[in-house]
């Protein structure tokens, strides 16, 4: 490893009421991949925006190349050479991949055309380096995420960079992508740039990660060479305390397991086939399957999002049709969305009306009905607050300023005030802390001890055999085996969710 | 492991693509025109008095004036915004046009006007980058203020534009067997089409519509793009109003009321999305001959004028749904659902 290229000393960002960044340092040397970790909260995106521009700190100092600079705004940043790749994507969907690329650096013909033939060759050879076949002239919007993200380095690459920031560049990807993306990083650092990755997941950054720094509430906590550490390092650093990794509980049920949802031939063209399995109340059933495999079908269609099945579905031992989420919901049924920030929830309201957006239950006058109950509310959120250790500090809080956890806790509070009794759970910890991850598997545990049937449909494959008393496996829109007991382990599970083709299988 | 089965999914979900792609461009492309020709076809069965050459030829010049003012709103809808001030910016400007002419000659007339557009548009302009306020709400209180200016402009009278023969042929006249004011059209067409879809301008006013975001962290000036946008705004509906006082030759101050309805309704129905990001020039002009083409046969058929803005209205509703329903496809197309 050479000299570092960038330096950022004693840097510290203030915010009303929170202090985002005390006082931290960090260097990224050329040619190294240096991993940035921590909780939620605990200050990454803060920093990645003051190297980006988009935030200016405090107190402290930034040096590129032993020289100091200050960013006003995200062109000075860029010009600096450092390239910042967020989650949400600065690309124009209208626009070409091309014209993407090059966006305010066309390159133009003597009489200020755009000059396509170059534009559309420059970006090929781009795309081509990065093993990319995708046209220049696609339109973005056309384009899978990850396809978006190669578009977003494809661009850094089109102009000279020297530190490339990418802020959880995995969250969205699936293996292969996953693959493809630390292939790419491999290059990117031959060429002796570095590159600064923001992630939640340690087993990437022990993968490719050549130096980590832990950030834990705005403090720097330290910077060490990950040859060092073992991942239980990292999480202690991380959390100021260990992680008690104790087993999640699993309290046998005192309920009576009575079935809650059977599900009897379903078929869904092309992405089902022949699903028969049950749910009782008071188990956690887990759902694994790669993506194609039909999981998430399957949890839309018990939900009515997805029509046009065939098969018999049996509600509390009745058929239903599930026909729109509101006959599901009628039916007890909540699902929890796999895409909070789009799906699940309001961002501009408060945590309290996010928790009774699905109506309460009383047995008020008609009256009562129109006008919300201040009281009465407020009750039932004190309840809820305390069932879900939710921390807020007043149900008036607008939930976009909650972690992401404690965002996650307040969609389980709409499932508990709309009594649903069975409950569908999509990525249940996705976007979730370490912490709160632990949190929200002991409520899973803890729901299904209350009697709630729950399935667990997850790409977290270790979640599922920690939380689930059973788990179907889907492959190809079929199951290929429920497990339970000694058979439900991780092994288990990856062997039966890609047996079905055996053949060809690399590793 | 994984790999293998993700990559299979994959090359089935690519031609999946390329074919969905492949129709919705078709329909982007041909849909209108299509229709263009099945309701022609349908007034030669019914209407077969339409085809005169009289006719056709007012028909022609009805749609250039409103294609023109189509164009700015393509261009405002594809920043992301609207401009609902082009029917009182055109009364507006044909009665200055018509002043105008009382003093000076007729390219100072025309240059004169087209400024005063500009200056309004730029005006709108400021207000929204600069100040923030909305488009809706910045071009709905210029619409009432310049409705109010050419009112008491004219002082609620009407202004006859005599002994200028010249001017008239702004509107009757001929090149080559084609009408000026199709001439008109088709080359600012040309220009606007050029501008927006071939030089960096155009596709940064693109750009800003599509992923504002994302323009200002590429460190596109948005203020000027969006400034520029309405300046070029306000100078279509000038031109129309130019075009509109040969035209008609009397002017007062309640002309080109609805307008704004109908600019959009032909820009959103020509393909260009609310959602911004894009606009479909070509288009435009043709679904201007489209709702022209609507109202001419209607008027033959003897149908009181009001119902023209229930056509209006309707195409209106319809090209918004078409636009939502393209929306979808493509999310669902990129999704992979």
């Amino acid at each position: 490893m050479a000299e570092p290229i960038l330096i950022a000393k004693n840097i510290s960002k203030q915010f009303p009421g929170v202090r985002a960044l005390d006082d931290v340092d960090i260097d990224l040397m050329q040619g190294e991949v240096h991993a940035l970790v921590g909780e939620n909260g605990a200050g990454k995106s803060t920093l990645v925006k003051i190297f980006g521009g988009m935030y200016r700190p405090n107190s402290g100092s930034l040096f590129i190349s032993g020289r100091e600079v200050h960013f006003y705004e995200p062109l000075q940043s860029q010009v600096a050479g450092i390239s910042v790749i967020t989650q949400e994507f600065d690309l124009v969907p209208q626009l070409t991949v091309a014209e993407n690329i090059y966006l305010g650096r066309e390159p133009v013909l003597p009489i200020r055309l755009i000059d396509w033939k170059k534009i559309n060759q420059r970006s090929t050879q781009i795309l081509n380096e990065l093993g990319m076949n995708i046209s220049p002239t696609q339109r973005v919007e056309y384009l899978s995420v990850a396809d978006k993200q190669m578009v977003e380095i494809a661009k850094a690459l089109s102009r000279d960079f020297r530190v490339m920031i990418m802020d959880e560049p995995t969250a969205t990807l699936n293996a292969a992508e996953v693959e493809r993306l630390f292939k790419i990083i491999a290059k990117l650092r031959k060429r002796n740039v570095a590159i600064l990755y923001v992630s939640h997941r340690l087993g990437e950054v022990f993968r490719i990660a050549d130096r980590v720094t832990v950030l834990r509430d705005g403090k720097k906590v330290g910077t060490r060479a990950v040859k060092s550490l073992v991942e239980k390092d990292v999480i202690t650093m991380m959390l100021g305390r260990e992680l008690e990794e104790r087993e999640v509980e699993r309290i046998v049920s005192g309920v009576e397991q009575t079935e809650a949802v059977s599900v009897t031939d379903l078929n869904l063209q092309g992405t089902l086939d022949q699903v028969s399995f049950s749910l009782n109340y008071g188990e956690v059933l887990g759902c694994a399957g790669l993506i194609g495999s039909g999981r998430s079908e399957l949890v839309r269609i018990l939900f009515g999002i997805t029509a046009g099945w065939e098969g018999e579905i049996c509600v509390n031992n009745q058929p239903v049709q599930l026909k729109n989420p509101g006959e599901a919901l009628k039916q007890g049924i909540f699902m929890l969305t796999d895409d909070r920030k789009t799906e699940g929830i309001f961002p501009d309201l408060s945590v309290l009306e996010n928790v009774l957006i699905n109506k309460v239950k009383t047995k008020t006058v008609w009256l009562g009905k129109l006008f919300i109950a201040q009281s009465t509310e407020r009750n039932k959120y004190k309840e809820i607050q305390n069932y879900l250790s939710i921390q807020a500090h007043s149900p008036a809080q607008i939930i976009s300023t909650l972690s992401g956890g404690n965002q996650q806790k307040v969609i389980f509070g709409r499932a508990l005030v709309s009594q649903s009794k069975i409950l569908l759970l999509n990525e249940p910890t996705r976007g979730v802390d370490v912490g709160t991850k632990m949190e929200i598997r002991e409520l899973i545990r803890q729901l299904a001890h209350d009697g709630h049937a729950v399935l667990v449909s997850s790409s977290d494959i270790p979640e599922l055999v920690k939380v689930s008393d059973r788990c179907l496996v889907l492959s190809k829109g079929r199951i290929i085996g429920i497990l339970e007991g000694e058979k439900l382990s991780e092994d288990n599970i990856i062997a039966c969710a890609v047996g079905h083709n055996r053949i060809g299988v690399g590793s | 492991m994984k790999r293998t089965s993700r990559s299979l999914g994959q090359t089935t979900g690519v031609k999946h693509i390329s074919k969905g792609i492949r129709f919705l461009q078709l329909f982007e492309n041909l849909g209108v025109p299509m229709l263009l020709v099945i309701i022609l076809i349908i007034i030669a069965f019914i209407a077969p008095r339409f085809f005169i050459r009289t006719n056709l030829t007012n028909l022609l010049i009805n749609s250039s004036i409103l294609a023109v003012t189509g164009y700015g709103m393509t261009l405002a809808l594809a920043r992301e915004g609207l401009d609902l001030s082009v029917g009182s910016v055109q009364a507006f400007t044909a009665c200055i046009s018509a002043s105008l002419l009382g003093v000076t000659n007729i390219p100072l007339t025309i240059i004169g006007t087209l400024l005063v557009g500009l200056l309004i548009g730029i005006i709108n302009g400021l207000l929204i980058s600069k100040l923030r306020v909305p488009p809706f709400v910045t071009t709905l209180g210029m619409m009432s203020i310049v409705r109010g200016a050419a009112l008491l402009y004219t002082k609620g009278e009407s202004v006859l534009i005599t002994g200028h023969e010249n001017y008239a042929r702004l509107n009757s006249g001929r090149i080559l067997g084609v009408p000026v004011p199709l001439i008109i059209a088709l080359g600012t067409l040309a220009i606007l089409y050029v501008m927006l879809r071939h030089t960096p301008f155009g596709r940064h006013i693109c750009a800003v519509g599509g992923n504002e975001s994302a323009a200002v962290a590429t460190g596109l000036r948005i203020d000027r793009i969006t400034i520029a946008v309405y300046g070029i705004v306000g100078m279509t509906a000038a031109l129309s109003g130019v075009m509109l006082s040969a035209q008609l030759m009397i002017v007062d101050g309640t002309l080109g009321v609805g307008l704004e309805l109908k600019a959009i309704a032909i820009a959103v129905l020509g393909g260009t999305s609310l959602s911004g990001g894009s606009g479909n020039l070509p288009g435009t002009l043709i679904s201007a001959l489209l709702l022209s083409t609507i109202g001419s046969a209607l008027n033959i058929l003897k149908v009181p004028a009001y119902y023209q803005y229930l056509t209006t209205g309707l195409l209106l509703i319809f090209a918004l749904g078409l636009d939502t329903l393209r929306r979808i496809l493509v999310n669902k197309i990129a999704l992979r659902r």
